[in-house]
């Protein structure tokens, strides 16, 4: 399985926070999919990562707080992309590593997939890697 | 996400045409649509998602919701599915082999009760 190698990022960052509303959820799959496409993913690799960010806020906002915010941070790498969704949460997140429908394709769609809890402050971390100018590789 | 409803070519199906972004957003406007569909005595829904731009796993766990109350009424949900990504989280998840799927309506709604037939021979 293809991983963004270290060190290999653009620079290029984007930052957003948005209320744990999910009506925000178009928002954040319309900025990742903006971000990827100024890269060489493909369209199924943009898709694939439309879906992924929409199940993990979705995850988040299982748990989180209702005046909370969620912060979704896109990092674009020379043939991959980095995406981290954070929120504080309430307990531990519902369909976190279980055979949940959003956990089974966030596994399957991405190329490293982890979660962290840091008191209360839960992050998930997504990479999704491709080949070098060639069609994107399927994770 | 804009949703209609029309009779089928039998009396106990209902088609559902989706449009639109499904997400959690708006599942439970689906959810309500589907409900009241089989509370007025649809046994079987044909829902079509052939015009659903986005569709998340809170999307597909409205759509097992539905088939398993059809199911205990003796009817079915069946799926018009034409996206290459929806089809891709259909097989990811297994939701392939739940669901009857499709093309065309009309080839959900054959097949929705060619089962039932099957299953009550």
């Amino acid at each position: 399985m293809n991983e963004i190698p270290a060190g290999s990022t653009t620079g290029e960052h984007v930052s957003l926070t948005v209320p744990a509303d999910a009506t925000y959820l178009t928002f954040l799959r319309s900025a990742v999919a903006g971000m990827a496409a100024r890269t060489e993913a493909g369209v199924d690799v943009i898709e694939d990562l439309r879906i992924a960010v929409d199940e993990a806020v979705t995850l988040l906002l299982n748990s989180a707080e209702a005046s909370n915010a969620v912060q979704c941070d896109i990092w674009l790498a020379d043939h991959g992309i980095t995406i981290e969704v954070s929120a504080t949460a309430q307990g531990e997140l519902p369909g976190v590593g279980d055979d949940s429908y959003s956990w089974m394709v966030l596994d399957a769609i991405l190329n490293e997939l982890r979660v962290e809890n840091r008191g209360g402050r839960v992050t998930i971390s997504m990479q999704r890697a491709w080949d070098r100018g060639s069609a994107p590789v399927t994770a | 996400m804009d949703i209609k409803t029309s009779p089928g070519n039998i009396d106990t199906t209902c088609w559902v045409t989706v449009s639109g972004d499904l997400d959690l957003s708006n599942v439970e406007t689906l959810n309500e649509a589907l409900r009241t569909m089989q509370d007025a005595g649809f046994v079987h829904l044909v829902v079509d998602l052939g015009a659903v731009a986005f569709i998340d796993s809170t999307g597909f766990g409205v759509l097992v919701e539905a088939m398993r109350r059809s199911r205990t009424t003796g009817g079915d949900v069946g799926l018009v599915v034409k996206q290459t990504h929806v089809k891709r989280v259909m097989e990811i998840t297994g939701l392939d082999r739940v669901f009857v799927t499709s093309d065309t309506p009309e080839d959900v709604e054959a097949q929705l009760i060619v089962g039932v037939q099957a299953d009550n021979s």
